[in-house]
């Protein structure tokens, strides 16, 4: 059984001046010692669904409709009390500013040690021990000493080691990491993508990666679920859908972002236009303005998530990229790790 | 042919020279009494240069100096030493009218498209504001550069009534660069100017700037920590770390055959959108962090972190930019013997503690 099961997830905001359709029904499980990835744009609602998995959606959202199914309990129906327990101690999270995550006016070390008693009922002596021994484990030097600091005091990529610590620290099952690494530089992000790998490895936790880069989920996840206007597009294992990407949207993804390793100096393919305003909820495909595949079935009947080229690769489009063209990007990005 | 005439013909060819520039930010103490205890070296002594119609890609992790060198050469900021030649004047200390006339010629592009737009003015306005300040337009002469400039950056020409907001990002970027093009400037100077935007959006800019240079003979600095982005866009790379130029190359030699360790390890560390690639690829993991600009590592700046570094030399010998074969310039004392497999990497004990930012 899937360790974490996510069916027809929709979250909605409701401001004053619009409903905002955010996630839009988005189904799929995570296993133990599996990384999945979660691609798309700002504004996809990729943060957005994990916030609601965690029951941590700002006061405007709500979720409307699905279930989170943990072990043998649905999240989305738990009360806050419960679903404390259960954040930090068996789902930990890591998020994307490291300078705004931590309470600058705490000790590192107690940030750390906070989490360990209130979830594992450790002493203080127990909690400072655990503390240190989880610095020490996320790559914190002289961990001992430096738990008595503050976290100006620690650089970017320390920080967001530190907040990795402060996930890890209850040995959760789920860890979700919500771009991780975009606030921090490459050869630190290096560092931390290898942490994160090594967690996954030793302690068989399932993780959600949640990021815009193409670049980091290639290098980490066993699948990829690429997220648009609220909906899952297409969904693989990593190497299929980098290989064979179907859905015009991963096509143009791929085609947008420069390679470090490409063979010569190919122009970038930009996808025209821009992503849509989700407080319009459209008939169709949401990406169907935008696509160069668009027909008027695409632009009035909404597709749905469907196997193709076998059932662990599936896509939500009525005229999926034929095989002739993908086939022509498959072998230029042959090319490129040829040479 | 002497070596006067040698000099003159690659000064003809060469838009920007920069030569040992420094810029220091003082680092002050004390309430009542104003002690100066030391200089953050934010760029502590880089040179090169920046030939007419190329794009010059700078590059490096945040605090190595490449905005304040970019704003150095602008002139938005005080060089504390060193000389900064623009078509062939010496610009280092202008000051007054002479530098106002100066910066028609030189232009920038900002990261942020949020923050560098006037949110109360109209884009009209905002783009128009060059042609007043250098009275070079006004009235309805410049309403209609202002709808040919918003065409070229391929917005609608009657964008100019809108504001700030009811653009997206990659609209307000297209503002900032009609902004810019107004004063028809040699030079833009280009501080990240694709980072804030999504990846489907980034690619229309950078063919866009691409077109542009073309289009009306720019040349470009482009500062960006985007390792893939730089070597799409640029003919030539500099690469910084800790206020330093460590290696500079034509983009495509870069890619290939990275000399500089720092180099090596920056380019390796880049995740490439192939799970092929990612599994077969070789990574140098750098230890620890970026030390602080106040103080600096002795000798080369970079080799607290090298996986090659030596005891001799490394740690007290400043290593000098040197040229080498094809346009490669390197400041490393051991490249010949790293790139000879002559030093192999070391494998480097746990790093010391990071020094307090700030």
């Amino acid at each position: 059984m899937a360790l974490l099961s996510v069916e027809d997830l929709e979250v909605r905001f409701f401001t004053r001046r619009a409903t905002i359709h955010a996630v839009n029904g988005i189904s799929f499980d995570l296993d133990a010692g599996e990384t999945l990835g979660v691609v798309g744009e700002s504004g996809c609602g990729k943060s957005v669904s994990s916030l609601a998995m965690l029951g941590i959606l700002p006061k405007t959202g709500r979720i409307t409709r699905g279930e989170v199914r943990f072990g043998d309990r649905d999240l989305v129906k738990l009360k806050d009390a419960d679903l404390r327990e259960i954040r930090g101690r068996d789902i930990g999270m890591v998020f994307q500013d490291p300078m705004t995550s931590l309470n600058p006016v705490l000790k590192v070390g107690d940030q750390v040690t906070e989490v360990l008693r209130k979830h594992l009922d450790m002493d203080k002596d127990g909690a400072r021990r655990e503390a240190v021994a989880v610095l020490d484990r996320v790559g914190i030097p002289h961990a001992s000493e430096r738990v008595y600091d503050y976290p100006h005091q620690f650089s970017g990529g320390m920080r967001q080691r530190v907040m990795i610590a402060m996930a890890i620290a209850c040995r959760p099952k789920i860890l979700i990491a919500d771009e991780p690494t975009t606030a921090l530089d490459v050869t630190i992000q290096a560092q931390i993508l290898d942490l994160l790998k090594g967690l996954v490895k030793e302690e068989g936790m399932g993780l959600i990666l949640i990021t815009h880069d193409l670049g980091v989920v290639a290098g980490i996840c066993e699948r990829t679920h690429v997220m648009y206007a609220g909906r899952f597009v297409e969904t693989a294992p990593t190497n299929e859908l980098f290989d064979r990407p179907r859905h015009p949207y991963t096509l143009g993804l791929l085609r947008s972002v420069p390679r470090l390793d490409a063979s010569q100096k190919e122009k970038l393919i930009p996808i025209p236009g821009a992503p849509p305003d989700l407080s319009i909820l459209r008939e169709g495909c949401s990406f169907a303005p935008r696509c160069p595949y668009a027909t008027d079935e695409s632009r009035e009947r909404t597709p749905m998530l469907e196997g193709i080229d076998g059932p662990m690769h599936r896509v939500a489009c009525w005229n999926p990229v034929p095989d002739a063209e993908v086939a022509t990007v498959a072998s230029s990005s042959l090319e490129a790790s040829g040479s | 042919m002497t070596i006067s005439q040698a000099d003159e013909r690659s000064r003809a060819a060469n838009l920007v020279e920069v030569e040992d520039l420094k810029v220091y930010f003082p680092v002050r103490s004390g309430i009542i009494v104003d002690r100066h205890v030391g200089d953050v070296k934010a760029v502590d002594g880089i040179s090169f240069e920046i030939k007419r119609g190329e794009t010059l890609g700078l590059v490096g992790e945040s605090g190595c100096g490449k905005t304040t060198a970019g704003r150095a050469i602008l002139r938005l900021l005080e060089p504390t030493g060193g000389r900064i030649r623009f078509d062939g004047d010496d610009i280092t200390h202008l000051h007054g009218d002479e530098l106002r006339r100066l910066r028609r010629r030189m232009q920038m592009v900002f990261q942020d498209p949020y923050s560098s737009l006037n949110p109360r003015r109209n884009v009209g306005n905002i783009v128009e504001e060059p042609l007043n300040v250098h009275g070079i337009a006004r009235g309805k002469e410049a309403d209609g550069r202002v709808q040919e400039l918003l065409e070229v950056v391929g917005l609608p020409r009657n964008a100019g009534n809108r504001y700030p907001h009811e653009f997206s990002g990659g609209q307000r970027q297209r503002i900032g660069l009609a902004r810019s093009l107004a004063l028809q400037p040699d030079l833009i100077i280009a501080d990240e100017p694709v980072s804030a935007l999504d990846v489907s959006i980034q690619a229309q800019m950078i063919n866009l700037l691409e077109e542009l240079q073309d289009e009306f003979q720019l040349t470009y600095l482009f500062i960006a920590h985007d390792l893939a982005v730089v070597r799409h866009i640029s003919d030539r790379i500099a690469v910084m770390y800790l206020g330093k130029i460590m290696e500079v190359a034509p983009s495509a030699r870069l890619y290939e055959r990275p000399l500089h360790p720092y180099t090596k390890a920056l380019l390796s560390a880049v995740p490439i959108p192939d799970p092929a690639v990612e599994l077969e690829r070789e990574r140098i993991l750098l230890k620890g962090d970026l030390p602080s600009p106040t103080n600096p590592p002795s000798g080369c700046r970079f080799h607290t972190r090298c996986p090659f570094a030596q005891k001799k030399r490394c740690p007290d010998e400043v290593p000098e930019l040197r040229v080498l074969e094809n346009g490669h310039t390197v400041a490393c004392h051991y490249v010949e013997e790293i790139d000879a497999g002559r030093i192999t990497t070391r494998t480097l004990e746990a790093a010391e503690p990071v020094a307090v930012p700030g």
